[in-house]
């Protein structure tokens, strides 16, 4: 290289770097102008100059509020009160908002309804917020379109339909929101011919329709659970997904108390649950007695116990042939007959068909009973399903004939989950005018002209009314994500009306509810003061006592009595929903499929169940495929064998096999909605004549539990009512500490749990509670079937007994925070260790994953994660809570007891100057708990409820043997009168545990 | 067999044959002289290695590196890539890992113990046993390294002062006793083999024609000049560090075992642990240098120098330790139902009856029932039934280690959470690839030492001659 070049090179550019001089000195030395000091001084300070920039941190603007929101402060939560509108249940909940991010769902406490309780479904509903498969815009045909276009091109056509006067119908899902149907009353007045019709996929109609033959009433009575001291179900599972399982719930664990009350209390306070059923459901398997029953013996069993009951109502019954009943199942229906005359106007009869005769009978006996009024409220109605299957199927028929001019449909997917999905997809190509305000492009929106999607509940603004005189609020927590609008907006902007839906809403409260209230003397105190509360419960005029009518009873019995007395082996397909994905409307949300079914313990998939004899019978394992058919469908599953089922039917979910629901919820199961039938004005959710094949292929579901026994260990507590009493002396237990070590020192705090068990009904609700505020990975079909599953908390749910007719027990399980943590001694590296607090801590970004800790948990409820957790999805990514770390790959992680909730209580009562409060800190699972099975505190406050709960005569430690001293501790589960003897049992299975030995698992 | 044998020019040193004893049998056999004995094993370093060789090699490799192949994937992948799950948080890592710290017992064993004892003929299986045991001992390092879900923070366990304020090790887990036995172990093993090694290192230096090689000879024979002197400290030497690595080859099986024997899972929470241990450990190390031997035996042709009597009395010790076992294997099922605990007693019967049954009979008929064959003494001397036998014996003790780590860990106290354990290929690959690590390294340990202890030979050379 010659010097003359880079001399050249060095004059013709701008020496701004020393990159250059470099070169220039690596040439040889300059020629002239530099002198080798300046140069050397040059190299230096370059040198030095590079070198300090490359010490600067990079560089983060963090831009301040200019001015800073009232009651807002970055990295701290504000909670805003609304209602749930993951069904038309209408709970009241608290979203907690993180630096504008909705990110948790919790039960309101104050509401009357759920009163702090929430479902599986409510949880999961943060992460529908964030579902990246929601539409982002509207759309023309498929095509992404302006929400101009879209309303010019609707007026038009609207103006066209209203001229021809063509039907213009709206077809919903339940809208128990005043406003919203005053909105869409408006809307549906400019035609000649409008009219709303409400569908709902699983309905209740049958009830409203029932109450109208009745007692002239078309409504849905209230069930006040809480107030019946003997509740006689027949196959609703009014625990799980029946109506409003979650305010059910609540009535029914205040109705079964023993945490609170004294023991003679406990004897007349604690309610009796009778239930009658084919399936085995999560509401049958909570039941102190629970009688299978074929699905023909049911209605047999219904009607024998209304003559016993009922008889002086109407003459009917007394011809009724009670030998067509198996003798077990008589004997069953006498007893419960004469409790039931013991317990008139303190007891209730339901039942889980939607079948009108069978509700009328039902009707029948409750009258008989004096329980309206007292147990049923038909002042206050419940108005959480308001479907009626007869004027969906009349709209589909008028489509058909093509006298619909335009249909809008919204919230509802009918070309998925209507009974004969292909007779409504043609129906709806004959229609002129087809609008879809669905959220995503789901299998209906797939077949309209115009989509215009809706916020998503956190979004909006709007209100419910789920039982008569309770009005809730829905607030928005965050602006909408994408653009999308309130349907009301959409149907109200079609009219002209360019208001927002928040005007509407709060001229619908000031004309109809500022003026029936009298505790505020301005509207807008009134309003601030429910939208605070997230309701307002507003004194309806009461009505009269709706009058009792028998007179079409006789033909209800007379339709009835057939169907009784056909016992031939014939098998019905019996179609439920689970307590995660329900409906199937969620479908595309992972957490709801992640979450393990609590009967069956299987995620990600619907099946076909069958009892263990009929399994035996068609030589069907656990997930062989089997094909399922009548008449008019077929359907492939794989099959679960459940114990405690009946032989004449196979159980199928419904919700399933989606084929337009998103990237999470597409071709997961099979869609089991062919097999319904419209029968007699209302769905049946019951297919007879069915016919069962074995098919050569065979799957592996995806269970977290393989093993279904207790195998006779004492890990469950049982006793029936009358044992406990007489053994339990009502004696504080003393547990004084034997160890010949000291004992760990608590100073401040001591954070401690109890689990109810006889409060936990098993409805998962807290593990999906878990998941959102820890940000718990979801997993996948495959890891789950390679028992990877990640919940931190998991309800073990154990099969007790025969086969055939199985008790169930539930215990939630999480990390039990021991004293003598055996995790904490074996870990290497100090990555889990002992707080002063009594916490047993996992540092994530100490653990090197040795996976010791796992192997020596006893309870087995550490998680290790297996592979890197990818977080793809940056809207999905929203959801996650920023208190909580998102652990790597190749970390151990567990419960914390909610750290991050107890960290900040203690800021508050820190900066406020007290102490916390009993009851202020409640960890994630606790506070959705509907049935307030758990319960948290700290064990230096001797006042503390948890304090005085480790002392009842129910309260034992998980595997105390081991001596782990944990923080947790279970109250036993207390049943009423049932043949249970779980010492017999333990007997009984430790006589076949060499066969239990030998089965091989999944 | 192609392999060429090299005569060297030097004259061996008639033996009269009259020589050898009526009464005893030499050790080694072919009544060599010293020079013959220096040719005979110094010729395995410089001529160029036989077909036999490198086949074993090719396949040795190959091993080698589909197990290199296959730890990349799980180091960069995750620990799902192996068929763990909630339940079971070890299986294969952790069988491989104490299967290999077994192995790598009988080698000290073997070199200091039975020197203790003056068994002299452990001298022609000594070297090849040491080399083995430090192989095993890598072998099993690997395991503890990757079974680790974040593996490139591996030192953490290690106790060095750090920045982290006073973040410390904790001494309370098994695994950082592990760490100090074993690292304390395959130290003390590799000073005493190479401290075995200086004087042929020496005759190598002094033989060797190849000008690099003589400088790597010489460095590493320390100077060795063969003067009476320097054979007096060396075995003063060698028998303070053979009573030094006595005790170690009890503590870190004892050590190893506490990773079961102190946490509380039914099944591992046992005080049988550590004689079990050991003596398994003893038992499936001389398993593995008596199929190490027959190999090099053959394939080296050394006959001469590993006699049938070498194996027979390692079947000996085989038989011995392998009936402790046995006693082990029954105790625990006494122990089991004696304890009154039914925990205790649910695992015994899952054991033997439950879904792993085949996995415990295949070890129970390993390890309880073929060793007894070597009563016979027809067994004992049949090189190719020994070949089998002690095949069949690391076949059975790996299945040992199974056994106890997965029928343990997948039905323990919560049925809820009981679950199966079934290997992925990974995993199958990682272990082969353990077994293409340990041959491959031995096989070049045959050629670039001495296989067999030149000077210790020689000294027991005279053995049974008049």
């Amino acid at each position: 290289m010659s010097g003359d070049k880079l001399w050249k090179l060095f004059q013709q550019q701008h020496v701004d770097d020393a990159t250059q001089l470099v070169n220039i000195e690596s040439a040889g030395a300059p020629r002239a102008g530099v002198s080798r000091r300046t140069f050397i001084e040059m190299i230096g300070f370059s040198a030095a100059a590079l070198a300090f920039s490359s010490c600067r941190a990079p560089e983060q603007k963090i831009i301040p509020f200019l001015k800073q929101p009232v009651e807002f402060t970055p990295g701290v939560a504000s909670w805003f009160a609304s209602t749930c509108g993951g069904c038309g249940a209408g709970c009241g909940v608290l979203v907690k908002v993180r630096d504008g991010r909705p990110i948790k769902i919790e039960g309101n406490p104050e509401h009357p309804l759920n009163a702090g309780g929430l479902c599986a479904v409510a949880h999961g509903m943060v992460f529908g917020l964030y579902d990246s498969d929601r539409l982002r815009q509207p759309l023309i045909a498929s095509k992404p379109a302006t929400w101009e276009d879209v309303d010019r091109q609707i007026i038009d056509i609207l103006a066209a339909t209203r001229k021809t006067g063509e039907k213009v119908r709206v077809l919903t899902g339940t809208i128990n929101s005043p406003a919203s149907l005053e909105t869409v009353s408006k809307f549906l007045t400019q035609f000649k011919d409008g009219k709303h019709v409400m569908y709902e996929a699983v309905s209740a109609a049958a009830i409203r329709e029932a109450h109208s033959r009745t007692h002239k009433t078309t409504s849905i009575p209230q069930y006040r659970i809480d107030k019946a001291k003997l509740v006689v179900s027949f196959g609703a599972d009014f625990l799980g997904t029946w109506i409003a399982p979650t305010q059910h719930s609540r009535g029914y664990s205040t109705a079964r108390d023993l945490s609170g009350g004294s023991r003679e209390m406990s004897r007349d306070n604690m309610s009796r649950h009778v239930q009658f059923e084919s399936l085995m459901s999560l509401t049958g398997s909570n039941a102190d007695t629970r009688i299978k029953v074929s699905p023909s013996e049911e209605t047999g069993a219904l009607l024998l116990l209304a003559k016993l009951t009922a008889s002086k109502e109407t003459s009917a019954l007394a011809a009724l042939d009670e030998s067509s009943i198996s003798s077990r199942v008589r004997e069953a229906v006498h007893r419960t007959a004469n409790e039931l005359l013991e317990l008139r106007g303190e007891s209730l009869v339901i039942s889980g068909s939607n079948d009108i005769d069978v509700q009328c009978v039902v009707n029948v006996i409750n009258q008989a009973l004096g329980n309206y009024g007292k147990t049923l409220d038909l002042n206050a109605p419940s108005q959480q399903n308001q479907g009626v299957d007869r004027e969906t199927a009349e709209l589909v028929r008028d489509m058909n004939a093509g006298e619909v001019g335009a249909l809008i449909i919204s919230g509802v997917n009918p070309a998925y989950d209507y009974y004969a999905s292909e007779e409504f997809t043609t129906a709806l190509a004959k229609v002129p005018l087809k609008i879809s305000l669905n959220p995503a492009l789901d299998e209906t929106s797939r077949l309209v002209d115009y989509v215009c999607p809706p916020h998503h509940f956190l979004e909006a603004w709007d209100d419910a009314e789920p039982v008569r005189g309770v009005f809730s609020l829905n607030q928005p927590t965050i602006a909408p994500l994408f653009q999308t609008r309130g349907y009301q907006e959409s149907l109200l902007g079609w009219t002209g009306d360019r208001r927002p839906f928040y005007d509407v809403l709060r001229q619908w409260w000031k004309d109809n509810l500022f003026t029936r209230q009298k505790a505020h003397a301005t509207f807008d105190e009134f309003w601030d003061h429910s939208l605070r509360d997230g309701f307002a419960v507003v004194q309806t005029q009461p009505s009269e006592q709706a009058a009792f009518v028998a007179g079409a009873l006789s033909e209800s019995v007379e339709k009835l009595k057939p169907r009784s007395a056909d016992r031939e082996n014939k098998l019905a397909a019996l179609l439920y929903e689970k307590i995660a994905l329900r409906d199937g409307a969620h479908a595309n949300n992972p957490w709801l499929h992640e979450l393990p079914d609590p009967i069956s313990k299987i995620t990600w998939d619907n099946y076909a169940c069958v009892s263990p004899a009929l399994a035996e019978r068609f030589e069907i394992e656990e997930g062989r495929i089997v094909l399922i058919s009548n008449e008019k469908t077929s359907i492939e599953l794989p099959a679960h064998i459940q114990p405690g089922q009946h032989d004449d039917c196979v159980a199928i979910a419904l919700g399933y096999g989606r084929t337009s629901a998103g990237k999470a919820g597409d071709a997961i199961g099979a869609n089991a909605y062919p097999l319904v039938r419209f029968d007699n004005g209302t769905f049946q959710y019951q297919a007879t004549g069915i016919t069962l094949e074995k098919t050569p292929a065979r799957v592996q579901l995806a269970s977290t539990q393989l093993h279904q026994t207790l195998d006779g260990r004492p890990l469950i507590k049982e006793f029936t009512l009358d044992d406990y009493l007489k053994e339990h002396k009502g004696e504080e237990q003393s547990k004084e500490s034997k160890s010949i070590w000291k004992d760990y020192q608590y100073g401040e705090h001591k954070w401690a749990m109890v689990v109810d068990l006889n409060a936990c009904i098993g409805c998962s609700a807290c593990i999906l509670s878990c998941q959102g505020e820890n940000n718990v990975p979801v997993v996948g079909k495959d890891e789950v079937r390679r028992q990877r599953e990640m919940h931190w908390i998991r309800l073990d749910r154990y099969m007790l007994g025969p086969d055939d007719n199985p008790t169930v027990a539930y215990q939630p399980v999480m990390c039990n925070q021991c004293d003598n943590a055996s995790c904490e001694s074996v870990c290497p590296v100090l990555a889990t260790v002992h707080s002063s607090e009594g916490l047993n801590m996992q540092v994530y970004n100490r653990c090197v994953g040795t996976r010791y800790c796992e192997n020596n948990c006893p309870y087995k409820v550490r998680r290790f994660n297996w592979f890197e957790n990818k977080h793809p999805d940056p809207i999905a990514n929203l959801a996650l809570n920023p208190d909580v770390t998102v652990r790597s790959r190749g970390v151990m992680e567990k419960c914390t007891f909610c750290v991050q909730r107890i960290e900040e209580a203690k800021i508050h009562a820190r900066n406020e100057g007290r102490n916390i409060r009993d009851g202020e800190i409640q960890t994630a699972c606790q506070q959705s708990c509907p049935t307030r099975a758990i319960s948290f505190g700290d064990l230096v406050d001797v006042d503390s409820r948890v304090g005085k709960l480790k002392h009842d005569e129910r309260d034992y430690i998980l595997l105390e043997e081991v001596n782990l001293r944990p923080q947790i501790s279970y109250l036993a589960k207390v049943r009423r009168s049932t043949n249970v003897n779980l010492s017999d049992q333990a007997g009984k299975e430790s006589d076949d545990k060499l066969k239990i030995v030998g089965r091989p698992e999944a | 067999m192609a392999v060429a044998i090299n005569h060297y020019h030097e004259t061996p040193i008639s033996i009269d044959h009259s020589t050898v004893s009526s009464l005893r049998q030499p050790l080694i056999e072919g009544e060599k002289s010293y020079g013959e004995v220096t040719t005979d094993i110094c010729k395995l370093l410089d001529n160029k290695p036989g077909v036999g060789w490198w086949i074993a090699f090719s396949v040795s490799f190959c091993l080698l590196i589909a197990g290199a192949i296959a730890t990349t994937y799980t180091v960069t992948t995750g620990i799902g890539t192996w068929g763990l799950n909630k339940t079971i948080g070890w299986a294969f890592d952790i069988t491989n890992f104490v299967f290999w710290i077994g192995i790598g017992h009988a080698g000290t064993f073997i070199s200091a113990i039975l020197f203790l004892f003056n068994q002299k003929w452990r001298t022609s299986v000594n070297r090849s046993a040491e080399a083995m045991t430090l192989i095993a001992v890598m072998c099993a390092g690997l395991f503890p390294v990757i079974h680790m879900g974040r593996p490139w923070l591996f030192y953490w366990i290690l106790p060095y002062p750090n920045a982290r304020g006073s973040l410390w090790v904790n001494f309370r887990s098994p695994l950082v006793w592990d760490f100090f036995a074993i690292s304390t172990y395959f130290t003390i093993s590799l000073v005493f083999w190479y401290l075995g090694l200086v004087p042929d290192l020496a005759t190598a230096r002094d033989r060797t024609i190849s000008k690099f090689k003589r400088g790597l000879y010489r460095i590493f024979s320390l100077g060795w000049n063969g003067s009476n002197r320097t054979w007096s400290r060396y075995e003063t030497v060698y028998l303070v560090l053979a009573a030094l690595a006595t005790p170690l080859v009890l503590s870190v099986h004892s050590i190893v075992s506490f990773d079961f024997a102190t946490s509380l899972i039914p099944g591992w929470h046992s005080t049988i642990f550590p004689p079990y241990f050991v003596a398994g450990a003893v038992f499936s190390g001389f398993a593995m240098v008596m199929t190490l031997m027959i190999l090099v035996r053959k394939l080296m042709r050394l006959e001469q120098y590993i006699t049938v009597r070498h194996l027979e009395n390692m079947c000996k010790v085989t038989l011995l330790t392998g009936s402790i076992v046995t006693i082990a294997y029954l105790t625990e099922i006494f122990i089991g139902f004696y304890s009154g605990n039914p925990n205790e007693m649910f695992v015994i019967l899952n054991r033997v009856l439950g879904p792993y049954a085949w996995a415990y009979w295949t070890m129970v008929t390993c390890n309880a029932f073929v060793p007894q064959l070597f009563w016979f003494k027809r067994v004992r001397t049949t090189v190719p039934a020994i070949f089998v036998l002690s095949i069949l014996i690391n076949v059975g003790m790996w299945f040992e280690r199974f056994v106890i780590i997965v029928t343990s860990l997948h039905r323990d106290f919560l049925p809820s959470s009981w679950a199966m354990y079934v290997p992925t290929v990974t995993e199958v690959t990682i272990l082969l690839g353990s077994f293409g690590l340990f041959f491959t390294l031995f096989l070049l340990f045959l050629r670039l030492f001495p296989a067999i202890s030149m000077s210790e030979v020689k000294g027991v050379l005279h053995y049974a001659r008049r």
